[in-house]
Protein backbone atom coordinates (compact mmCIF):
# COMPACT_ATOMS: atom_id res chain seq x y z
CA UNK A 1 0.00 0.00 0.00
CA UNK A 2 1.23 3.49 -1.08
CA UNK A 3 1.03 6.14 1.18
CA UNK A 4 -0.94 9.01 -0.65
CA UNK A 5 -2.75 10.82 2.24
CA UNK A 6 -0.98 14.24 2.92
CA UNK A 7 -2.54 13.96 6.81
CA UNK A 8 0.54 12.98 8.23
CA UNK A 9 2.58 15.43 10.26
CA UNK A 10 6.39 15.21 11.51
CA UNK A 11 8.33 11.71 11.27
CA UNK A 12 5.07 10.55 9.67
CA UNK A 13 5.15 12.59 6.66
CA UNK A 14 8.95 10.93 6.05
CA UNK A 15 7.61 7.53 6.92
CA UNK A 16 5.21 7.90 4.34
CA UNK A 17 7.66 9.80 1.67
CA UNK A 18 9.35 6.51 2.34
CA UNK A 19 6.83 3.95 2.21
CA UNK A 20 6.29 5.77 -1.62
CA UNK A 21 9.82 6.03 -2.37
CA UNK A 22 10.32 2.15 -1.83
CA UNK A 23 7.24 0.48 -2.08
CA UNK A 24 7.06 -0.72 1.19
CA UNK A 25 4.31 -1.14 2.65
CA UNK A 26 3.32 -0.20 6.50
CA UNK A 27 3.03 -3.56 7.57
CA UNK A 28 6.36 -4.80 6.33
CA UNK A 29 8.01 -2.05 7.81
CA UNK A 30 6.11 -3.04 11.35
CA UNK A 31 7.27 -6.49 10.94
CA UNK A 32 10.45 -5.49 10.30
CA UNK A 33 10.20 -3.40 13.30
CA UNK A 34 9.07 -6.23 15.67
CA UNK A 35 11.79 -8.51 14.08
CA UNK A 36 14.32 -5.90 15.38
CA UNK A 37 12.82 -6.40 18.78
CA UNK A 38 13.04 -9.83 18.79
CA UNK A 39 16.27 -9.77 18.50
CA UNK A 40 17.48 -7.45 20.71
CA UNK A 41 15.52 -9.26 23.49
CA UNK A 42 17.22 -12.54 22.62
CA UNK A 43 20.90 -10.96 22.85
CA UNK A 44 19.91 -9.03 25.82
CA UNK A 45 16.77 -10.68 27.64
CA UNK A 46 15.72 -9.55 31.32
CA UNK A 47 16.60 -12.37 32.66
CA UNK A 48 20.29 -12.34 31.84
CA UNK A 49 20.71 -9.44 33.90
CA UNK A 50 23.36 -9.24 36.28
CA UNK A 51 21.42 -9.48 39.51
CA UNK A 52 23.67 -7.34 41.69
CA UNK A 53 23.41 -4.53 39.30
CA UNK A 54 19.43 -5.42 39.04
CA UNK A 55 19.46 -5.27 42.71
CA UNK A 56 20.94 -1.65 43.55
CA UNK A 57 19.28 0.04 40.37
CA UNK A 58 16.04 -0.88 42.03
CA UNK A 59 17.52 -0.25 45.59
CA UNK A 60 18.58 3.02 44.66
CA UNK A 61 15.34 3.89 43.00
CA UNK A 62 13.36 2.53 46.10
CA UNK A 63 15.42 4.73 48.76
CA UNK A 64 14.32 8.05 46.53
CA UNK A 65 11.22 7.79 46.63
CA UNK A 66 10.13 6.24 50.14
CA UNK A 67 11.81 8.85 51.89
CA UNK A 68 9.83 10.74 52.71
CA UNK A 69 7.09 7.81 53.81
CA UNK A 70 6.09 6.79 57.05
CA UNK A 71 3.36 4.63 56.20
CA UNK A 72 5.48 0.89 55.82
CA UNK A 73 2.69 -0.64 53.57
CA UNK A 74 3.28 2.00 51.18
CA UNK A 75 7.07 1.23 51.59
CA UNK A 76 6.84 -2.35 50.65
CA UNK A 77 4.19 -2.42 48.32
CA UNK A 78 6.59 0.16 45.91
CA UNK A 79 7.03 -1.50 42.62
CA UNK A 80 11.20 -1.58 42.87
CA UNK A 81 10.79 -3.12 46.19
CA UNK A 82 8.49 -5.71 44.79
CA UNK A 83 10.52 -6.48 42.03
CA UNK A 84 13.31 -7.19 44.52
CA UNK A 85 11.12 -9.41 46.87
CA UNK A 86 10.63 -10.99 43.43
CA UNK A 87 14.26 -11.46 43.01
CA UNK A 88 13.84 -14.22 45.68
CA UNK A 89 17.06 -15.79 47.78
CA UNK A 90 19.70 -14.75 45.42
CA UNK A 91 19.20 -11.22 46.62
CA UNK A 92 20.08 -12.09 49.92
CA UNK A 93 23.37 -11.25 50.18
CA UNK A 94 23.21 -7.99 49.06
CA UNK A 95 20.41 -6.94 50.76
CA UNK A 96 22.57 -8.27 53.60
CA UNK A 97 25.62 -6.04 52.67
CA UNK A 98 23.28 -3.19 51.97
CA UNK A 99 21.40 -3.75 56.00
CA UNK A 100 24.95 -3.89 56.97
CA UNK A 101 26.37 -0.74 55.69
CA UNK A 102 23.04 0.97 56.76
CA UNK A 103 19.83 0.42 58.26
CA UNK A 104 16.89 0.58 56.00
CA UNK A 105 13.25 -1.20 55.80
CA UNK A 106 14.37 -4.44 54.37
CA UNK A 107 13.11 -6.65 57.29
CA UNK A 108 9.65 -6.86 55.25
CA UNK A 109 11.65 -8.14 52.27
CA UNK A 110 13.80 -10.53 54.54
CA UNK A 111 10.91 -11.90 56.55
CA UNK A 112 8.93 -12.49 53.19
CA UNK A 113 12.09 -14.43 51.45
CA UNK A 114 13.08 -16.55 54.35
CA UNK A 115 10.25 -17.21 56.04
CA UNK A 116 11.83 -16.45 59.27
CA UNK A 117 12.03 -13.73 61.34
CA UNK A 118 14.61 -13.17 64.09
CA UNK A 119 13.50 -10.28 65.71
CA UNK A 120 12.34 -10.31 69.22
CA UNK A 121 8.67 -9.09 69.64
CA UNK A 122 10.04 -6.63 72.40
CA UNK A 123 12.61 -5.47 70.06
CA UNK A 124 9.89 -4.01 66.88
CA UNK A 125 10.61 -1.05 65.57
CA UNK A 126 14.02 -0.44 66.77
CA UNK A 127 15.81 -0.59 63.59
CA UNK A 128 19.09 -1.16 65.21
CA UNK A 129 17.72 -4.15 66.84
CA UNK A 130 16.48 -5.36 64.59
CA UNK A 131 19.31 -4.85 62.18
CA UNK A 132 21.24 -6.90 64.91
CA UNK A 133 19.07 -9.64 64.76
CA UNK A 134 19.14 -10.10 60.77
CA UNK A 135 22.54 -9.34 60.52
CA UNK A 136 23.23 -11.91 62.95
CA UNK A 137 20.91 -14.76 61.26
CA UNK A 138 22.56 -14.06 57.84
CA UNK A 139 25.79 -15.08 59.37
CA UNK A 140 24.78 -18.25 60.65
CA UNK A 141 22.84 -19.23 57.66
CA UNK A 142 25.75 -18.02 55.02
CA UNK A 143 24.53 -15.12 53.89
CA UNK A 144 26.97 -12.79 55.30
CA UNK A 145 30.61 -12.88 56.52
CA UNK A 146 31.64 -10.42 59.15
CA UNK A 147 35.44 -8.53 58.40
CA UNK A 148 35.58 -8.69 62.06
CA UNK B 1 17.40 10.33 41.37
CA UNK B 2 18.20 11.24 44.41
CA UNK B 3 19.90 14.35 44.96
CA UNK B 4 22.68 15.52 47.30
CA UNK B 5 20.74 18.28 48.78
CA UNK B 6 17.83 17.13 51.27
CA UNK B 7 16.29 19.95 51.59
CA UNK B 8 15.43 20.67 48.50
CA UNK B 9 13.90 17.02 47.96
CA UNK B 10 11.72 18.40 51.11
CA UNK B 11 10.34 21.44 49.16
CA UNK B 12 10.13 19.99 45.85
CA UNK B 13 7.78 17.03 47.90
CA UNK B 14 5.98 19.74 49.89
CA UNK B 15 5.85 22.67 48.06
CA UNK B 16 3.95 24.90 50.34
CA UNK B 17 6.79 24.64 52.93
CA UNK B 18 9.29 26.83 50.59
CA UNK B 19 6.53 29.63 50.37
CA UNK B 20 4.83 29.00 53.95
CA UNK B 21 8.20 28.77 55.76
CA UNK B 22 9.83 25.91 57.81
CA UNK B 23 12.77 25.05 60.10
CA UNK B 24 14.59 21.40 59.97
CA UNK B 25 15.14 20.52 63.43
CA UNK B 26 17.29 17.63 63.09
CA UNK B 27 19.54 15.14 61.19
CA UNK B 28 17.89 12.70 58.74
CA UNK B 29 17.25 8.96 60.72
CA UNK B 30 15.56 5.88 60.20
CA UNK B 31 15.75 5.21 63.83
CA UNK B 32 11.98 6.46 64.31
CA UNK B 33 9.19 7.89 62.28
CA UNK B 34 6.03 10.44 62.48
CA UNK B 35 3.71 8.72 64.50
CA UNK B 36 6.43 7.72 67.33
CA UNK B 37 7.47 11.27 67.03
CA UNK B 38 3.83 12.42 67.16
CA UNK B 39 3.74 10.89 70.67
CA UNK B 40 7.25 11.76 71.84
CA UNK B 41 9.40 8.18 71.32
CA UNK B 42 12.21 9.05 69.33
CA UNK B 43 13.58 5.11 69.44
CA UNK B 44 11.31 2.84 67.64
CA UNK B 45 9.57 3.06 64.36
CA UNK B 46 5.88 2.61 64.85
CA UNK B 47 3.48 1.39 62.09
CA UNK B 48 0.51 -0.90 62.76
CA UNK B 49 1.81 -3.53 59.91
CA UNK B 50 -0.19 -6.71 59.26
CA UNK B 51 3.09 -8.62 59.09
CA UNK B 52 4.25 -7.43 63.20
CA UNK B 53 7.62 -6.22 61.84
CA UNK B 54 7.34 -2.77 63.60
CA UNK B 55 6.26 -1.33 66.56
CA UNK B 56 2.68 -0.81 67.53
CA UNK B 57 0.85 -1.21 71.32
CA UNK B 58 0.00 -4.43 71.23
CA UNK B 59 -3.53 -3.85 72.70
CA UNK B 60 -4.83 -1.86 69.57
CA UNK B 61 -5.15 -3.57 66.26
CA UNK B 62 -3.23 -3.08 63.24
CA UNK B 63 -4.57 -1.21 60.25
CA UNK B 64 -3.59 1.69 58.79
CA UNK B 65 -7.02 2.88 59.32
CA UNK B 66 -8.02 5.83 61.10
CA UNK B 67 -10.46 3.88 63.58
CA UNK B 68 -7.22 2.12 64.90
CA UNK B 69 -4.67 5.17 64.77
CA UNK B 70 -7.55 6.55 66.93
CA UNK B 71 -7.90 3.88 69.33
CA UNK B 72 -4.04 3.85 69.44
CA UNK B 73 -4.19 7.49 70.36
CA UNK B 74 -7.28 6.84 73.18
CA UNK B 75 -4.73 4.70 74.86
CA UNK B 76 -2.53 7.49 75.34
CA UNK B 77 -5.21 9.55 76.77
CA UNK B 78 -5.86 11.59 73.59
CA UNK B 79 -9.45 12.20 72.33
CA UNK B 80 -10.41 13.79 69.45
CA UNK B 81 -11.23 17.38 68.81
CA UNK B 82 -12.14 20.60 66.24
CA UNK B 83 -10.00 23.11 66.56
CA UNK B 84 -6.02 23.33 65.37
CA UNK B 85 -5.64 26.40 68.16
CA UNK B 86 -3.65 26.26 70.45
CA UNK B 87 -5.17 25.26 74.31
CA UNK B 88 -3.50 25.75 77.70
CA UNK B 89 -2.29 22.25 78.87
CA UNK B 90 -3.76 20.38 75.87
CA UNK B 91 -1.18 18.65 73.29
CA UNK B 92 -3.25 18.27 69.83
CA UNK B 93 -1.57 15.78 66.91
CA UNK B 94 -3.15 15.95 63.93
CA UNK B 95 -3.54 13.08 61.55
CA UNK B 96 -2.70 13.38 57.91
CA UNK B 97 -4.34 11.06 55.14
CA UNK B 98 -5.72 9.87 52.12
CA UNK B 99 -10.00 8.73 52.90
CA UNK B 100 -9.44 6.94 56.10
CA UNK B 101 -5.77 5.78 55.35
CA UNK B 102 -3.29 7.55 58.05
CA UNK B 103 -0.10 8.42 56.02
CA UNK B 104 1.58 11.18 58.51
CA UNK B 105 1.40 12.43 61.95
CA UNK B 106 1.95 16.41 63.47
CA UNK B 107 2.84 17.15 66.73
CA UNK B 108 1.17 20.72 67.46
CA UNK B 109 4.24 22.73 69.52
CA UNK B 110 3.72 25.57 72.55
CA UNK B 111 4.16 27.75 69.79
CA UNK B 112 1.39 27.27 67.94
CA UNK B 113 3.41 25.69 64.80
CA UNK B 114 3.77 21.59 64.31
CA UNK B 115 6.30 19.36 64.61
CA UNK B 116 6.75 16.31 61.77
CA UNK B 117 9.18 13.55 61.18
CA UNK B 118 9.48 13.22 57.33
CA UNK B 119 9.26 9.43 57.02
CA UNK B 120 13.14 8.77 56.87
CA UNK B 121 14.13 12.23 56.56
CA UNK B 122 14.48 15.15 58.85
CA UNK B 123 11.93 16.76 61.52
CA UNK B 124 10.63 19.63 60.84
CA UNK B 125 8.83 22.76 62.45
CA UNK B 126 6.17 24.09 59.94
CA UNK B 127 2.70 25.73 60.12
CA UNK B 128 -0.70 23.84 60.08
CA UNK B 129 -1.21 24.55 56.54
CA UNK B 130 2.78 23.61 55.52
CA UNK B 131 2.09 19.92 54.46
CA UNK B 132 -0.72 20.47 52.67
CA UNK B 133 -0.50 19.87 48.88
CA UNK B 134 2.38 17.25 49.40
CA UNK B 135 2.69 13.62 49.96
CA UNK B 136 0.87 13.06 52.56
CA UNK B 137 -2.96 14.05 51.65
CA UNK B 138 -4.75 16.13 54.07
CA UNK B 139 -5.54 16.62 57.69
CA UNK B 140 -8.33 13.94 58.34
CA UNK B 141 -8.26 14.30 62.19
CA UNK B 142 -6.98 16.28 65.02
CA UNK B 143 -6.64 14.92 68.82
CA UNK B 144 -5.85 16.22 71.81
CA UNK B 145 -4.98 15.34 75.53
CA UNK B 146 -4.31 17.16 78.81
CA UNK B 147 -1.15 17.68 79.88
CA UNK B 148 0.02 18.80 82.91
CA UNK B 149 2.20 22.15 81.34
CA UNK B 150 3.85 22.30 78.36
CA UNK B 151 7.60 21.98 77.84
Amino acid sequence: MKYTSTSFSGNNINYAIFYYLTGESSESNKIIGELGNVLTHFYQPVSQENNEERFYNLSATWKYEKTFISSIESIVLHPAYQQIIGMGSKVLPYIFKELNNSIDHWFWALKTITGQDPVSPSDRGDMEKMKLAWMNWATTNGYFKSNK
Amino acid sequence: MATSNPISEIELRFPLLKKIGYTVTSPCTQSYNCIAWAVGDNSRWWWPDANLIYYWPKSVPRSSDLRCFTLMLNTFGYSVCYSKSVENNFQKIALYGHGTNVTHASRQLPNGKWTSKLGSNHDIEHTYEGLDMGDYGGIIAIFKKRISSLN
